[in-house]
């Protein structure tokens, strides 16, 4: 840990040499690595964003510039950089580092983050005060192509092309949300990545970017350069340049020299309009089990660092809730040709994947975007069909007024089903699903249960299906209590 | 909060005093019909949810005896108006007191210590 141990800030990062860059993160990586394999965590992402974060903490000065992690669960070597590398492994722990970005447990932490696509929107918010201000400080979000799903994003892109001050989105891309990334939008992002253009460009910008070093001129005109050789090529850029961005990418987001180049480049360049830098990076990168398993290293429990394979955990003497909910719901969907699955990218946290093993055809995963979900179900609900939303409680929140609007008003049956309801321990404050009861029992029409036990979890479903109006079930995370599971299931009486 | 209600009962009973655990497993409807006949039948109510008390399910019970004009007083374990950073789900239980100790100690402190053998007590609790 030879450069780690000298960082204190990122000011210290500063006076390491460029070429030694690429070590440093190597030894953050260890560090997360190390952390996680104590407490679980989200291990895939942080490793993923690690080079990418190495390169703007070296570039741009915290906590002057200011820069927001989207979901944050990827900013652990954030955290490293900025004087918490000694606590890393107290993260999730009680009264240790939280696992997101949070404003209160440093200056460095913006904004403080975990429910998905409120990135943009917030930096665009941060950058508008400084110019507000007569500040001319920088401000990076930096999002992923799964936070990209999530409506929001959109709404914050609309206005900051509109708005044309210099914000920095960085869209860290590494085709996963937790499982694989879904929809258009995803298929649009990858076309880029043929990678013999990939290549080109990347060999393109090494050689301009040397030229400029030569020279020792300001790199302003090389990246509109560079900008205008490569757009071209890349169908995402012409989507973001539609929307007033200027595009630059995709570069390799493990190639901390390259995005040194373009965020030095960026950081003088006062005058441009918003701008967004495609970087694409591989998920769990660096630690071989993470990269060849990137979904199971999205969220880790407590692992042998040796192997890679979860610590043994006490045998559980019951099911899990979402095991149950998932076996309830395929029950009933045999016999029910008209009950389809929503998962908003929570497949298999929800145990949704379960229920997409037996009926492919009958299940949707929406993307981050349960206020979508929600709409969408409602949709379907119109026609007879009888959408099973399962949603954790905390993420329901972005659907209150769908709830409300679409949902309930029209009383339609749609049927959602809340895991994590309850305290959730290690992801904290964001994501404690403790208010569902408070905000669904003031709306009209819902049918609200909640089981004792995993046995009455089976027929709070099969109960729920039975209700021509809308319906919740909240049941907490983990396993049930061990009752005995009935065979058949009943419908309870109302 | 059944399963704590429930040995927090025990517990109870081991003082001297009777407790009733009702499984309220519709939130909303509320079986507005056993409550009130449970209220009328035991002297002292508490409610157990883990949500948020604003807006809970204590808050529904109140609201039920607000529109009947029961005087009678709902002593509602929940949730308080704060936030919780991360800890273990039961560290986090037991900061709110929502474990069976913290049920038991509750109910002494709202009842009186001692207690009066007579007083019997129902824990009507949203399941979880
Ligand atoms: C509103 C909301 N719904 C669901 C989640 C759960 N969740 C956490 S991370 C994640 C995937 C994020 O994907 P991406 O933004 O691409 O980041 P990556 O993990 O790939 O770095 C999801 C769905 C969330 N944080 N917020």
């Amino acid at each position: 840990m030879s450069f780690l141990h000298g960082i204190n800030s990122p000011k210290d990062l500063k006076q390491i040499r460029r070429v030694d860059l690429p070590k440093v993160s190597k030894e953050i990586r260890s560090t997360i690595i190390e952390a996680c394999s104590l407490n679980g965590g989200h291990l895939g992402a942080s490793l993923g964003a690690t080079d990418l974060i190495v390169a703007l903490h070296y570039v741009f000065n915290m906590p002057q510039d200011k820069m927001i992690w989207d979901v944050g669960h990827q900013a652990y070597a954030h955290k490293a950089l900025t004087g918490r590398k000694d606590r890393l492994n107290t993260l999730r722990k009680t009264n240790g580092l939280s696992g997101f970005p949070k404003r209160d447990e440093s200056p460095y932490d913006t904004f403080g983050t975990a429910h998905a696509s409120t990135g943009i929107s917030a930096a665009l918010g941060v950058k508008t005060a400084k110019s507000l201000k007569g500040k001319k400080d920088n401000v990076v979000v930096v999002v992923g192509d799964g936070g990209l799903t999530g409506g929001l994003s959109y709404e914050g892109l609309n206005q900051a092309g509109h708005l044309k001050d210099n914000l920095i989105v960085v869209l860290n891309d590494n085709g996963m949300s937790i499982a694989q990334n879904v929809g258009a939008i995803t298929q649009f992002l990858t076309k880029r990545a043929s990678s013999e253009l990939y290549e080109k460009s990347r060999q393109e910008l090494k050689n301009l970017l040397s030229v400029i070093s030569e020279h020792g001129v300001p790199l302003l005109r090389p990246i509109e350069k560079i900008r205008k050789s490569l757009k071209s090529l890349f169908s995402s850029g012409i989507f973001f340049e539609s929307l007033g961005f200027r595009y630059l990418g995709p570069f390799d987001g493990h190639d901390i020299e390259t995005m040194v180049d373009v965020f030095e480049n960026l950081k003088h360049d006062e005058n441009r309009s918003p701008v967004l830098v495609h970087v694409i990076t591989q998920k769990g990168k660096g630690y071989a089990p993470a990269e060849n398993d990137p979904l199971a290293s999205h969220g880790v429990k407590p692992f042998d660092i040796e192997t890679g394979k979860s610590l043994p955990q006490k045998k559980a003497q019951a099911p899990s809730y979402t095991n149950v909910f998932a076996q309830a719901l395929i029950k009933c969907a045999q016999e029910d040709q008209s009950i389809v699955g929503i998962t908003a990218a929570m497949s298999s946290g929800t145990g949704i994947d379960l229920f997409q093993k037996e009926f492919p055809n009958r299940t949707f995963d929406v993307g981050i975007a349960e206020q979508h979900a929600t709409v969408f179900a409602a949709g379907l609900a119109t026609e007879g069909i009888k959408p099973a939303c399962a949603i954790y409680s905390t993420f329901l929140q972005r659907a209150f007024d769908p709830i409300i609007h679409d949902v309930a008003l029209q009383n339609l049956p749609v049927h959602f089903f809340l895991d994590r309801s309850g305290f959730v321990g290690d992801d904290g404050a964001t994501h404690h699903g403790v208010f569902d009861v408070s905000y669904l029992r003031c709306i009209p029409n819902m049918v609200i249960m909640a089981p004792k036990d995993e046995n009455e979890l089976q027929h709070m479903v099969k109960t729920s299906f039975e209700q021509n109006q809308p319906t919740v079930v909240r049941y907490p995370r983990g396993n049930g209590v061990g009752v005995h599971m009935d065979e058949t299931l009943k419908s309870l009486p109302i | 909060m059944v399963p704590p209600a429930i040995q927090a009962a025990k517990v109870l009973k081991e003082h001297g005093i009777h407790a009733l655990v009702l499984n309220a497993r519709f939130v909303k409807p509320l079986d507005e019909d056993m409550i009130l006949k449970l209220c009328e039948a035991i002297p002292h109510l508490v409610t157990l949810e883990e949500n948020v008390l604003m807006g809970g399910f204590g808050s529904a019970v109140l609201e039920l005896f607000s529109q009947k004009s029961i005087q009678k007083t709902v002593h509602r374990m929940g949730i308080p108006d704060r936030f919780f950073d991360h800890a273990t789900p039961n560290e986090l239980l037991s900061m709110c007191n929502l474990h069976p100790e913290g049920i038991v100690k509750f109910v002494q402190e709202k009842l009186g210590k001692p207690f009066k053998k007579s007083s019997p007590v129902s824990l009507v609790s949203l399941p979880l």
